[in-house]
Order: structure tokens, then C-alpha cells, then sequence
């Protein structure tokens, strides 16, 4: 086990800057996620640590050893590829064996520790299976397998669920996280997926253009992105222009319309200046969820139904925006056309300048 | 009558012709080969196995240099096949997984050397080959074509190795092997078909090969079967029996490599499964 450090990490293919000045510190036992749109430079940082790819610029270490410019087969770290990448030539006990042979470990201590690998993903009994007559879930737990036979010191994941149907990838991101917790190994995980990064993550890392826009744990990067991109690229969020018009300490007052005024936390903000408010859908308070009489209003344009949930499309004004409540038998239908009162709770929004 | 049906059966038609006109000449080569020396020149023509014997057969094995020949082409043939096969194997991996200078303008050589005709190629390679005392010696014209076929079967290797997805290179890698320990046990095993066909391709080629052979070589002990066959066709006398059996001889090699090669060729078809 070991801790990651990533500093000022550059890589760029031409004149594209696919890794820019990254520097990321993850800690021992850690699970630490790369999250980003396609393109963002995700993959090859996970691969400038796999050492498949040597960086332009910068450092990386292992613990206090440094390793940036170790041969893969150097630094001891197991991978799971996308597409699994398990040996087809050979069979699921073969392919769990290869690292240990390649790592000349003793003939005698070699079933065991296969079995042992096979246990751990729910697959014991399947050494003689060949790989191409497992489902996809399976193969990926096989290419699991493999890469914690070795015991390596760190856990590559690069976007191993974005092969499998929906339920399965539930189940198995279950299975990676409590294999991570139980193993304690730190582990790098590259997804684009937002929820496979924020359900599994001890901390998360968004990049964006080869840059990290923000590290944090999942609770503080939802809540609290750092940027408008950051924002909207974890789950739905609304965008809505405003004013500025007063602002005292930490706190800013932001007017949208005559009836719709939001106080923001910001500071320095100049007064009358134009801003951007972001908000996510499910915190808009609505109809009966409103304790307040003092409400602006909005007219429905449209709901969309989702099953647990249902969205309604509002208009307040110039302003459309989406709303989001759960579809309980409590809360009564709503319409298109229905005028219903709205409002933001406190801490609710992000103040985008 | 629908007119699917005739152009269905217009397409059988073609077929068959095709077929006839590859399958004649190796049919009257195995007839003519068994025919006792009076049907061959029997008129008409025999068109149907009459009298079977297998005189020609012991007379060109034991009667004339055939044994020499036939072993020289083994010779050439095989190592010319080994030694283009290595190569294209090894070339091959480089060019489709390594990023290196010079690495398209050395595709485009080797696509360059398969445009010129090969005569324009005799002159020089002779004078140089009698530079380095090679001529007439099967050193030489092994190293001859095995240079003719290297560049066409490192782009056939190429091919092969780019269709094998890099995270299997890698995942070797992560696992602990070297970069060859990775194209040994992973890549290499993988890419059998292909070597399969390259071996295939190369040592048909080299067997067949009668044009360097006929300037290389002078003399009946260096001949390969190809010159050995042409010898039988005299000024006014053409052994068509000793020729037909020499040439039945001459199919065996090739359907003995075929048939222990298949397999791997089929196997591949079934192997690139890799992704679930």
C-alpha cells in the first residue's frame, strides 16, 4: 500500500495539452476518483500512473519513492482496462496466474493465492473455465482478480462498469467499493460517470480540459462546485442570469425578478454587476413542500414523468428553469398551466460571477 | 420462371466455369501423372482414368535427380519461410505498437518495394549476389526470397498485431513482464493465425519460385523442383509423365503444411472474442 503524488504532471500530445500542470496528492488506503467528460485528460493521467505514458513534465511518487520514469512492470500497481483485456489463449485460473508467474512466485503458494484472488470477486471454483465463456460481468471481476492477485501497492480502475448493463454495474461498483474498504488499498478510479464517482469516492478529483477544477469529497463537490462547468457536469443544474443587489460580509443578494430576490453566499461582489446563479432541480421547494407564504410564482410548462421522480418545467417571468420533487401519493398532481409558488432554500445556490 | 431464379442460375453457370478452369489442369495433371506412357499420347484423348500405374513415380524418383531437386526446394522453401516469417513477425510488432522516427516513411518503403517489376531487379541483384560469391548457391537464393518477401508479409503481421487491442500488451505489462515477455507469452500466442498465413504464404512462394532460380542457378545439384520440372521438357521430347508425377510429388509438401497449419487458422476465427 502506498500513497499517490502527482506534482505538476504535463502531458501533451502536439499542441494539445491532454494533462496540464495536474497535481494531486492522494492518500494511503484512499479511494480517489478521476471524474471528467471524455477528452478531459482522465484516462491518460491514469495512464502517466500506470507508467504506460511518460509525462512532459513533473513528478510522480509512490510513498516517498519516485517513480516517474519506472517501466510499468516496475511499480507494482494492478489494472482493470475498460475492455477487460483478459488473455483469451487462456483459461480464468491461467489469467489470474499470470502476474504470480511473471513475478516468479513460488509453484507450490500459487493455487492458493489464485483461489484466494477468485474467492474475493465471488468467483471461486472457475480456474479451468475459459475466459470467453464468462458474461461480461464476470470477466470483468476475472480482470479484478487479476489485478489484486499481485497485491499491489495501488488500484488503477479505468471506467471498468462502462461495459456492463445498468443493474450490473450497480452491483459490481457495490462489490469494487467494498473490496477497496476491505482490502484498504489505495486505488484511482477514472469514470465520466458522476455516480460512480460520488457513491464510491472517499474524495473525487474533476478535470476538465486537462486542468483539476476541484478536489474534494463527493458531498463538497456537489455541493459546492467550484465552477459553472463543475456544476453542470455533476448531475442537472439550472442557470439563471441576476443582478446584484446589495452585499454585506460573506452574503450577496442576487434579484431575478420584482418577486424573486436570493441571498448567496459571496463576497467582493460589485453591487449592480451581473452574475449567474446555478441550483439544482431537486432543491426548488414547491407547491405544499412551502411553508411560506411570501413566494414568487411559476407557471408549469410541462412534467416529465421518471417514475421515483417527475420534473416540471417552470416559467417565472424571462426565467424557465427545471424543478425536481419525488412522485409520493402525498403530493397532489400538478399540471400544465397550474401557477404554483416556488423558492430556494438557503445555501441552496452557487453564485457564478 | 422468376427472374431471381436465372440470375441464380446464371450465377451456378459462372461458378462452374470458374471452377472448371481451375480444377482441369490439376485433374489432367493427376490422370496424366498415373497414365501408363501410351494413353498419354493416346488419340483421342483419355479423358477418364483407364489404366492406373505408378511407373512414372518410381522412374522420376529413382531414375532421375528429382530426390535433389525436391530436397533443395525443401531446404530453400523452409528456411526462406522461417527466416521471412521471424522477420515479418518481429517487424511487424514494431510498426503496429511502437511510436518511433521513421516509422511511416518505413511503411511507405516497404509498400515501395512492391511496385517495382521484378525484372528490372535481376541484373543488379545478380551482379551483386556474384559480388558475394551467391550465385549458384541455395544460401543465395534463400536470402533472395526471403528479401522478396519480407515487406509484404511485416505489412500481413502488422495487420495482425494492430487488430490485437493495445490493453492486452499493457495489462502483460502491469502484470509484471518485460515488453517481450508481453509479445511472447500474450502476443505472439495471439497473433497464430496470422503467422500461420505468413508462413503459409512465404513458403508457397519460394516454393513456386522460378524465375531467380533459373538465373541463379546453373548447376543439377543446387536445382529447386521448379527448374527440375522445366528440365523435363527437352528440345524434341517433353516427359509429360515424368513431369505430371514430379509435379503430384511437388503438391505434397504444400497439402502436408496446409493441413497441419489449418487449424491455427481456424482457430483464430474463433480466438478474437476478446471483449465481452
Amino acid at each position: 500500500m502506498a500513497s499517490v503524488t502527482l506534482k505538476n504532471i504535463e502531458k501533451h500530445f502536439g499542441e494539445v495539452y491532454a494533462v496540464d500542470s495536474l497535481s494531486i496528492e492522494v492518500a494511503q488506503g484512499e479511494f480517489f476518483s478521476l471524474l471528467g467528460p471524455s477528452g478531459c485528460g482522465k484516462t491518460t493521467t491514469l495512464r502517466i500512473v500506470a507508467g504506460f505514458e511518460e509525462p512532459d513534465g513533473g513528478e510522480i511518487y509512490f510513498g516517498e519513492k519516485k517513480v516517474t520514469h519506472f517501466k510499468p512492470q516496475q511499480r507494482n500497481v494492478g489494472m482493470v482496462f475498460q475492455n477487460y483485456a483478459l488473455f483469451p489463449h487462456m483459461t480464468v485460473g491461467e489469467n489470474v496466474a499470470f502476474g504470480l508467474q511473471a513475478r516468479k512466485v513460488e509453484k507450490a503458494d500459487m493455487p492458493d493465492k489464485i483461489s484466494g484472488a477468485l474467492q474475493l470477486v465471488d468467483l471461486a471454483g472457475y480456474e479451468n473455465r475459459p475466459v470467453n465463456a464468462l458474461s461480461g460481468g464476470q470477466q470483468q471481476r476475472v480482470a479484478l482478480a487479476r489485478a489484486l492477485v499481485i497485491e499491489p501497492d495501488i488500484l488503477l480502475l479505468d471506467e471498468p462498469l462502462s461495459n456492463l448493463d445498468a443493474k450490473l454495474r450497480v452491483e459490481t461498483r457495490e462489490q469494487i467499493r467494498s473490496l477497496q474498504q476491505r482490502l484498504g488499498i489505495t486505488t484511482f478510479y477514472v469514470t465520466h460517470d458522476q455516480e460512480e464517482a460520488l457513491s464510491q469516492s472517499d474524495r473525487m478529483a474533476v478535470l476538465i480540459r486537462g486542468k483539476c477544477v476541484q478536489v474534494g469529497s463527493p458531498r463538497e463537490v456537489y455541493r459546492n462546485p467550484a465552477t459553472r462547468e463543475v456544476m453542470a457536469f455533476l448531475g442537472k443544474a439550472n442557470f439563471l442570469p441576476a443582478q446584484v443587489e446589495s452585499t454585506a460580509d460573506d452574503y450577496t443578494t442576487v434579484r431575478f425578478s420584482e418577486t424573486w430576490k436570493l441571498t448567496v453566499s459571496a463576497s467582493n461582489v460589485a453591487i449592480s454587476a451581473g452574475a449567474v446563479i446555478g441550483f439544482r432541480p431537486h432543491d426548488v421547494l414547491i407547491g405544499n413542500e412551502l411553508g411560506n407564504i411570501e413566494s414568487p410564482k411559476a407557471v408549469i410548462q410541462d412534467v416529465i414523468y421518471t417514475g421515483a421522480y417527475e420534473e416540471l418545467v417552470l416559467q417565472h417571468g424571462a426565467h424557465r428553469f427545471v424543478a425536481q420533487r419525488p412522485t409520493s401519493v402525498q403530493n397532489g398532481m400538478l399540471r400544465k398551466g397550474d401557477e404554483i409558488p416556488f423558492a430556494l432554500p438557503d445555501g441552496a445556490a452557487r453564485f457564478f460571477a | 420462371m422468376k427472374r431471381a431464379n436465372y440470375l441464380q442460375i446464371f450465377r451456378w453457370c459462372g461458378l462452374v466455369i470458374f471452377l472448371l478452369m481451375i480444377a482441369a489442369p490439376i485433374y489432367w495433371l493427376f490422370i496424366t501423372a498415373f497414365k501408363p506412357e501410351i494413353d498419354i499420347f493416346a488419340n483421342p484423348p483419355q479423358y477418364l482414368p483407364g489404366n492406373i500405374t505408378f511407373e512414372h513415380f518410381i522412374d522420376v524418383w529413382f531414375g532421375t535427380s528429382f530426390p535433389v531437386f525436391f530436397r533443395n526446394s525443401l531446404l530453400v522453401a523452409g528456411t526462406a519461410g522461417s527466416i521471412t516469417t521471424i522477420a515479418a513477425t518481429l517487424a511487424g510488432y514494431a510498426l503496429a505498437k511502437f511510436q518511433f522516427r521513421l516509422k511511416s516513411t518505413i511503411l511507405f518503403l516497404l509498400i515501395a518495394t512492391q511496385m517495382f517489376p521484378i525484372l528490372l531487379l535481376v541484373v543488379p541483384l545478380f551482379t551483386q549476389l556474384a559480388a558475394w560469391k551467391l550465385v549458384n548457391s541455395l544460401t543465395g537464393l534463400i536470402l533472395v526470397y526471403a528479401a522478396f518477401n519480407i515487406p509484404f508479409c511485416v505489412l500481413l503481421m502488422r495487420g495482425f498485431f494492430a487488430d490485437l487491442p493495445k490493453e492486452l500488451d499493457e495489462s502483460a505489462q502491469i502484470d509484471g513482464c518485460g515488453q517481450f515477455g508481453a509479445f511472447w507469452r500474450i502476443m505472439l500466442p495471439l497473433s497464430l493465425p496470422g503467422l500461420a498465413a505468413t508462413l503459409i504464404f512465404a513458403f508457397i512462394s519460394a516454393w513456386n519460385e522460378l524465375l531467380f532460380a533459373v538465373m541463379l542457378i546453373n548447376s543439377d545439384s543446387k536445382k529447386p523442383l521448379t527448374i527440375g520440372l522445366a528440365s523435363f521438357i527437352e528440345k524434341y521430347n517433353i516427359s509429360w509423365g515424368l513431369m505430371c508425377a514430379g509435379a503430384v510429388i511437388a503438391l505434397i509438401p504444400i497439402f502436408v503444411l496446409f493441413a497441419y497449419i489449418l487449424r491455427y487458422l481456424t482457430a483464430g476465427l474463433v480466438a478474437g472474442a476478446v471483449k465481452g
